[in-house]
């Protein structure tokens, strides 16, 4: 047990520890920190190393049987109206409760929160409802998508300048660290039950739609909001070590709160139904249950971590590198934090391992992580050109979408639902809490417009791991195409051979 | 008759930690084995405890290889040189020898190993214990009762595979997709005098007059690695 802990929690810090690196070498070269500062953060980098190892081993054994459970007794339920407002409502609770959307929206002055978490919700919540009639109704992915993207482009030319950026950024992080277990989970239910030919691509793709949906929502509220103000970060001054133990205890009881709200409605839904359909055994109960209390400190203390350590961290890197370095260097550390970054991602785990479980190995988990990181590197570079030039995130989304929208009817399918998954599972937490503050930081520091310019990154990192996981997919067709062509099949007709007729060696021994 | 003989198909099935599968592949690779299936399943827990906290059900994989008898002996060693399967928990191997093939397959497995025919090797390792391999079906949801009862009878663990089922009578049509019942499928390897007295507990604890519909059958092993020494 102790082995398998200690696999669990040396991954969890093999995918944080070049963050801390980096920050480090920072420290001690160009943007020297405040000591307490620095050492607030590498207190939680402790923090959110145990709280990844938690969380991952919780999420095994709690929220994906769950998603997975509710996921398929729907579609065996087979009453279309139950199925639409059951998802409705799923949708619409898991966004409510989702913490990163919180984060944002504490980040938006001038729009009250509970409006911009109402259309989130409802955005998620319409998505849901469309990506599982898509799969009943067997409508190509690619189709729908198309059709999503183009829309959201139309109506980026009706929406405020500053609101764009928020718009495309609350899709991207909407899909935090609850909602992409749970909902992956939910399609892998609902593909469990399935023996058809499309049955494996469709297990993905419900998140491609949660990130869409609140992409659309957005876009329409921006027709009639504009956001004002600066923005609502706060570097806390540090000033002794017992200072820095009582902040973070401090914040505590607050993530208990936002976590527990969080998790419960998940959890009166799985009550619900394990009373009226799935009656399952007192022994699967009670490790869900074990799993449940496993999610709930994980995300505790994962969430206090990210929020208190690497926020302030990631602002503070941020304006100390416009300070004391050429613009250059910005370009290179965001290019550099974002490789590592996704890797430390708890939802990609899940991903890397759902996506070589059900292309029973064709891509590796490892081959898939650094395809990631490629890509998220890649965007973060691309977000820091932004801060400093201040070009429109227009100019890279649609062709970047348009783009991979192409690509989604030349590679299998398969490749487009993963793909589209992907992106929202790069985006989560830790590019909310670090890699969002820090654009924040350098491009405040530099005086440019943050709604514009800083705002989009998030998105922009949900968008690059399409691109590659879609060149995987033209690869993988390619090479599959040659192989075809290579293997020659050597008889023409077919016979049976039987052996049983014959005395052998069976009777050996 | 030596020479049918010697020509004979085997499937070869092994079962090992999912960390373990690139090995297992590049050795297959380079042995040229010409069909060879892959899938994902879990072991079973050491103890109830461990599986309540949710160290259980280790993830295996389990391929399936179809090769030539005469190869048998030299994979099974390289396996055995590459794999440490005396370690408990690490995995298992073993062939079973198939009455029928199609000659597509047969020709298939003929024209790469057409050198290694001529080295002639010992027949298949030899067994001190005979083995047999129970496969039990239970609907979804009723492996650990499966194994609570193998185990009791006297088996060392198994490994779950989800699959499902296809009864005619059971698979519906739901708007455009088929929905089919789910099933587990729970193979245990377990010497031959054990066999009788683990299946009875099968049947009888999950059999189909319980919840579970639990059917079981079993085949017979030609080679084994990776059990304990039946004491």
């Amino acid at each position: 047990m102790t082995k398998l802990l200690w696999a669990k929690y040396k991954e969890s810090v093999s995918s944080v520890f070049p963050i801390v690196v980096i920050v480090a070498l920072l420290n001690f070269t160009i943007t020297p920190m405040p000591f307490y500062s620095i050492f607030l953060f590498l207190f939680s980098a402790l923090g959110l190393t145990i709280g990844i190892t938690l969380f991952n081993l919780g999420v095994d054994i709690s929220l994906m049987p769950i998603g997975e459970y509710i996921g398929s007794s729907l579609v065996k339920s087979k009453n279309l109206l139950l199925i639409v407002l059951l998802t409705l409502v799923i949708g619409a609770i898991i966004s409510i409760a989702e913490p990163d959307l919180l984060v944002l929206a504490g980040q938006i002055n001038g729009i009250p929160d509970s409006v911009i978490i109402l259309t989130v919700s409802v955005g998620v919540g319409i998505a849901l409802v469309g990506a599982f009639l898509r799969i009943l109704f067997q409508i190509p992915l690619s189709r729908i998508l198309t059709g999503c993207y183009l829309s959201a482009f139309a109506l980026s030319g009706f929406t405020g300048k500053s609101f764009l950026s928020i718009a495309y950024e609350s899709g991207a992080v909407t899909t935090g660290p609850i909602m992409v277990p749970f909902i992956m989970a939910l399609g892998l239910g609902l593909a469990a039950v399935r023996g058809d030919k499309t049955t494996e691509e469709d297990s993905f793709g419900l998140i491609s739609f949660c990130l869409a949906g609140p992409i659309l929502a957005m876009l329409i509220l921006g027709l009639f909001f504009q956001p004002s103000g600066g923005s609502a970060l706060a570097v806390p001054h540090l000033l002794s070590l017992a200072h820095v133990f009582r902040l973070y205890l401090a914040n505590l009881p607050e993530y208990f709160k936002q976590v527990a709200i969080a998790l419960s409605p998940m959890i009166l839904l799985f009550v619900a139904f394990q009373l009226s359909v799935l009656h399952l055994r007192r022994k699967k109960l009670l490790k869900i249950l074990i799993g449940t209390i496993y999610t709930f400190l994980g995300l505790v203390l994962f969430l206090t971590s990210a929020n208190v350590g690497f926020m302030p961290a990631g602002y503070l890197l941020g304006s100390l590198l416009i300070e004391h370095a050429p613009s250059w260097v910005l370009v290179l550390v965001g290019t550099i934090a974002g490789y590592f970054v996704v890797a430390a991602e708890p939802a990609v785990f899940v991903l890397k391992e759902q996506v070589e479980e059900i292309t029973e190995g064709a891509i590796p988990a490892r081959t898939m992580g650094i395809s990631l990181s490629i890509g998220v590197a890649f965007s973060v570079g691309l977000s820091m050109l932004r801060i400093i030039t201040g070009i429109s995130l227009l100019y890279l989304i649609i062709p970047g979408y348009t783009l991979a929208l192409i690509l989604a009817y030349f590679v299998p399918p398969l490749f487009t639902s993963i793909a589209f998954d992907s992106g929202a599972v790069a985006s989560g937490p830790l590019a909310a809490t670090f890699l969002l503050p820090f654009a924040i930081g350098a491009c405040e520091t530099m005086g440019g417009n943050i709604f514009t310019d800083a705002f989009g990154i998030v998105a922009l990192v949900a968008m690059t791991p399409v691109l590659t996981i879609q060149s995987f997919g033209l690869i993988y067709r390619l090479k599959t195409k040659k192989a075809e062509k290579e293997s020659i099949i050597p008889v023409a007709e077919d016979s049976i051979i039987l052996y049983d007729k014959k005395e052998d060696q069976t009777a050996q021994s | 008759m030596e020479e049918k003989a010697e020509t004979r198909l085997e499937a070869l099935i092994v079962i090992v930690d999912a960390s373990l599968d690139s090995v297992i592949k590049d050795l297959y690779k380079q042995n040229k084995l010409p069909v060879y299936l892959l899938c994902h399943g879990y072991g079973s827990a050491e103890s109830e405890i461990y599986d309540l906290l949710g160290f259980g059900s280790p993830k295996k994989v389990v391929v399936l290889g179809i090769l030539n008898s005469a190869l048998t002996h030299r994979i099974l060693t390289q396996l055995s040189e590459k794999v440490k399967f005396e370690q408990p928990g690490t995995g298992i191997a073993f062939t079973i020898s198939l009455n029928g093939v199609s000659s597509s397959l047969w020709k298939l497995c003929q024209q790469n190993n057409e050198h290694v025919l001529t080295e002639r090797e010992d027949p298949a390792m030899e067994l001190k214990v005979t083995y047999d391999l129970i496969i039990t079906i239970v609907n979804r949801g009723h492996s650990d009762l499966v194994m609570a009862a193998a185990k009791k009878a006297g088996a060392t663990g198994g490994t779950l595979l989800h699959g499902l089922g296809l009864g005619s009578k059971e698979a519906e049509k739901f708007l455009g997709i088929t929905i089919q019942p789910e099933k587990d499928v729970i193979l245990v390897l377990a010497p031959q005098e054990k066999k009788q007295a683990i299946m009875e507990t099968i049947t009888h604890e999950v059999g189909l007059n319980t919840s579970g519909r639990g059917i079981c059958f079993s085949l017979p092993v030609n080679a084994a690695l990776g059990l304990k020494p039946q004491a």
